[in-house]
């Protein structure tokens, strides 16, 4: 009740903001006016549509905490078994139509195999296909996709057979899709060359060799027990390349820097920080798939404008958007569409420098972590969406359960000064600490929030803000006091969520408090080879535990993922990595 | 004049040089490694030292600034600006697709801000302390003080709830359709057009205002001179020199409007791929902006100078 009554104030508050915003506009801007009116005669357009109307309906907002879980079993499953195709012996999908979404960047490149943002992936990975894949409408199941099956061979776990489909698969450029692509996908994978940097496909680099049994038939050798190997390997960045290609570029674009694959759509064209057009794949191996026609992806960097042309039709799918805008969307979407809220991989963090005074001292660390109001922060940045965790995702399979986390200090949700005041005591700092703390641009309003939380412990840190050329340097080489960041993992999984910034530095490469913790490290290796994931879990929990106890890195908040869409915009389901289920093969529009 | 023309032309290379030099070393001393960014990913990933220093030599960055410096240069009188650092792609093939953007906007903004501008000036001079002194002097204030970003958002609400009216999303060249293109451009131009055409205002009012208090004036007014001949061919002639200096050096503001106007716009245009580039320190693409700018600057400077001895007889320049 308390939560609608807030919800209500929001809205009510937003309105009056907005219209006397607009009044006094309209007032002032008489000239601007009049031409508008001159224009308006052309909203006979069809590019012209009319907003939504706000209707009193609410709007569904559904919370799913779901994550993606290892299959660490063969299984042959396919999309005729899979909750896609339930669905749609229920609903006769229909055929056609142009899906119309938008990312909020240019870009750097179209390459999936070497960039790291995630709206690369979410723009081009309806032109490939990967080995496996998460099933679009289970994360919780990887499922086949080039490869039909999979099966270990040999007891320890480090050889797999994969089986490639029974169908003739052609290239986009026409020429045969074969066993050679896969191993010249996973050769260049776990061997880069060199002054090639390859962020999300680090899993291939476990790989030893690949061999080619029969046209069909492909064994991969590893070179330890992965068991996050399978899952690891089904995100879009293992899209499938073509051994054509590489041969040509040594890359996965060709020599026009445009990707070639054999996926569901084919890429036709891109206007730089403006549109990325893609075509059905007519001659698609899956039989009757895709639905849509084609897909249009626009670059819209300003919210204000992908909110409006959202809200207008314009826009099918929106995503990701902030929390401030919730309200505004909602009313304006009323119950023509739906908005899912999942925990996204995105953690708010406080990082201490570990290689110096004060914060080589896990007392002041752990003050830190006292002083940090989370529960305030989360109604004050996120409206009381976000979700209080360790390492990994609390809402997931992995993450340690709240009453343990309740265990750390801070990590309850409430500030605890007096605590904090004890701890600096102890490690000489009675008289507080003056230290400085970059952020970067886009995090600014988290280091404010944050500040302001520290002070009252008698932590007095100055923000620097800086765009993300100058964090990186200073963060690569340590020359902060304490850094306001939000990190965030592809996947959930504890290969990732340990991995990114908790194990040693010289294993993480992302740990920039340069803070090693053995058990951490111990714990790590120990989940990593084992197949079980009930045991798995539980050694992950254990690993969470040591990490948090040592205080390296004090999560402060894991941000919501906020998705929009229309709801004749069907089988499509965000899932908690934004690495996968981005190829919209089973998406059909009911209109 | 010619002689003129061709010293000033000829005094560009040394200006255009010296502008090259210090946005080379500016881009490089700044805080920032371009390398450093690639490897991590955009500084999301993971550091890694080998790769670092592959990247670096790939790019070139391990060479001393000076031969950095001439390498460019060299290829640049060629016409070849390199390719970007993150896309790989001709620096001027993407400036060839953003360019008639970019100078769409930089063309028709100042000319709407002039025809608009002046006459608002004008009418507010000519008809001091009237309601439509009053009126113009609110318009031009309302449009020093609005931001280009705010007012670009608020134009796209008031389009959107009171006109059911949507700026269409995807952008087509005018040469393609000319329709859609006016329909996008419009209204980004409008914005941008706002500034100035207010400062312009402003500067004709108290530009005429002096003038119209001049002896001369009076003289045309005493020998029975029409009202359009005194203000338009005696009164505004001799105005026109600040307005035209002004103008001038708006171009630089005008570039900086443009980057946030394209961006609420959605408009592919040159502004928001500098700005971008800048962030992550692609050093071709900011260098080859910075020339072209720099070129554009120049030679508006040139203009203006150069209808100074038109406006005003007395100012020659051989």
């Amino acid at each position: 009740m308390a939560q609608e009554q807030y919800w209500d104030r929001i809205a009510t508050s937003r309105i009056r903001r907005r219209t006397a915003l607009k009044g006094g506009v309209i007032a002032s801007a008489g000239l601007t006016t009049a031409f508008l009116a001159a224009c308006s005669g052309s909203s006979n357009n069809t590019n012209n549509a009319k907003p939504a109307t706000a209707t009193a309906a609410a709007t569904a907002a559904s919370v799913a905490g779901t994550s993606a879980a290892p299959a660490a079993s063969a299984s042959a499953a396919a999309p005729a078994g899979s909750p896609a195709a339930k669905a749609a012996a229920s609903v006769t999908p229909k055929k056609g139509g142009t899906l119309v979404h938008q990312i909020n960047a240019d870009p750097p490149s179209l390459n999936l195999w070497t960039e790291f943002t995630y709206v690369v992936n979410v723009a081009v990975a309806p032109v490939y296909n990967q080995l496996l894949q998460v099933d679009p409408l289970d994360e919780s199941k990887v499922i086949g996709d080039l490869a039909k099956s999979w099966e270990y061979t040999n007891n320890d776990k480090t050889e797999i057979v994969f089986k490639l489909q029974d169908a003739t698969i052609t290239w986009h450029d026409g020429k045969p899709f074969s066993a050679e692509d896969v191993k010249a996908t996973y050769d260049w994978l776990s061997n880069l060359p060199k002054g090639v940097v390859s962020q999300r496909t680090t899993a291939a680099r476990n790989v030893d060799k690949v061999e080619i049994v029969d046209a069909k038939t492909l064994k991969f050798t590893l070179k330890k027990p992965q068991a996050s190997f399978i899952p690891g390997i089904s995100s879009h960045h293992f899209a499938m390349g073509a051994k054509h290609i590489i041969d040509q570029t040594n890359t996965l674009l060709d020599s026009n820097q445009q990707p070639v694959g054999t996926g569901p759509f084919v890429f036709k064209s891109y206007k730089r920080t403006n549109v990325m057009d893609f075509e059905r794949n007519k001659s698609y191996w899956r039989p009757d798939r895709p639905y849509l026609d084609a897909i249009s992806c626009f670059i819209i960097q300003e919210p204000a404008t992908a909110i409006t042309q959202f809200l207008s039709g314009q826009l099918q799918l929106l995503r990701p958007f902030a929390v401030s805008d919730l309200a505004q969307i909602t009313k304006g979407l009323g119950d023509k569409g739906t908005i899912d809220i999942t925990p996204s991989l995105s953690r708010a963090a406080l990082i201490p420098n570990g290689t110096k005074p004060p914060f080589n001292d896990v007392r002041m660390r752990e003050a830190i972590s006292a002083a940090i109001d989370r529960d305030e922060y989360n109604k004050i940045r996120d409206e009381g969406k976000g979700f209080k965790g360790a390492y990994l995702n609390p809402k997931g399979q992995w993450g340690l359960p709240e009453s343990e986390l309740a265990k750390f200090t801070g990590y309850d949700g409430k500030q605890d000064l007096q605590k904090a005041k004890q701890l600096m005591t102890a490690a000489g700092f009675a008289d507080g600490y003056k230290g400085m703390m970059p952020v970067r641009t886009d995090f600014e309003e988290n280091a404010v929030a944050l500040q302001q939380q520290l002070k009252k412990a008698g932590f007095d840190f100055t923000i620097q803000v800086e765009k993300s050329a100058v964090l990186t340097q200073r963060a690569t080489d340590t020359q902060f006091d304490l850094l306001c960041h939000t990190w965030a993992t592809p996947f959930d999984d504890p290969d990732d969520g340990f991995a990114e910034m908790i194990i040693s530095p010289d294993r993480a490469g992302r740990n920039w408090a340069k803070i090693t913790t053995p058990e951490v490290d111990r714990l790590f290796d120990l989940q990593r080879a084992e197949f079980d994931p009930a045991k798995r879990k539980l050694i992950s929990n254990d690993c969470d535990r040591a990490g948090l106890g040592n205080y390296p890195n004090m999560i402060v908040l894991y941000e919501p993922n906020l998705n929009a869409r229309y709801n004749f915009v069907v089988d499509f389901k965000p899932q908690v990595s934004q690495y996968t289920n981005q190829r919209y093969e089973n998406v059909w529009l009911s209109k | 004049m010619t002689r003129y023309i061709v010293r000033r032309l000829l005094l560009l290379l040394p200006t255009l040089v010296l502008v090259t030099l210090l946005i080379f070393t500016l881009m490089r001393v700044v805080p920032g490694d371009v390398a450093k960014l690639i490897v991590t990913g955009g500084g999301e990933g993971k550091f890694n030292e080998a790769a670092y220093h592959q990247v670096q030599k790939q790019l070139h960055l391990d060479k001393p600034i000076v031969v950095q410096y001439v390498d460019w240069a060299g290829a640049a009188l060629h016409g070849d600006f390199g390719k970007s650092y993150w896309s790989k792609t001709s620096v001027r093939t993407e400036l060839g697709s953003r360019l008639p953007v970019t100078l769409e906007m930089a063309l028709l903004a100042p000319l709407i801000a002039l025809l608009i501008g002046v006459p608002l000036g004008l009418i507010s001079a000519v008809r001091r302390g009237t309601p439509m002194d009053y009126g113009a002097r609110m318009i031009s204030i309302a449009g020093l003080s609005m931001p280009h970003f705010w007012l670009g958002i608020v134009v796209i609400l008031i389009l959107s709830n009171y006109f059911h009216y949507i700026v269409p999303i995807r952008y087509a060249e005018v040469w393609q359709n000319p329709s859609r293109n006016f329909q996008q451009m419009v209204w980004p131009i409008l914005v941008l057009a706002t500034g100035l055409m207010a400062l312009l205002a402003r500067i004709t009012r108290s530009a005429m205002l002096e003038v119209l208090r001049s002896d001369y004036i009076r003289t045309a007014r005493a020998k029975g001179l029409g009202r359009l001949m005194v203000v338009g061919q005696h009164g505004l002639r001799n105005a026109m020199l600040p307005i035209v200096t002004i103008f001038g050096a708006q171009l630089g503001a005008l570039i900086g409007g443009a980057v946030v106007t394209e961006r609420v716009f959605n408009v592919p245009g040159m502004g928001r791929y500098f700005i971008e580039s800048v962030f992550v320190r692609d050093f071709p693409v900011v260098q080859a902006v910075m020339l072209l700018v720099a070129i554009a600057y120049l030679l508006v400077n040139l203009m203006v100078d150069l209808s100074y001895a038109w406006l005003d007889p007395r100012i020659r320049y051989s």
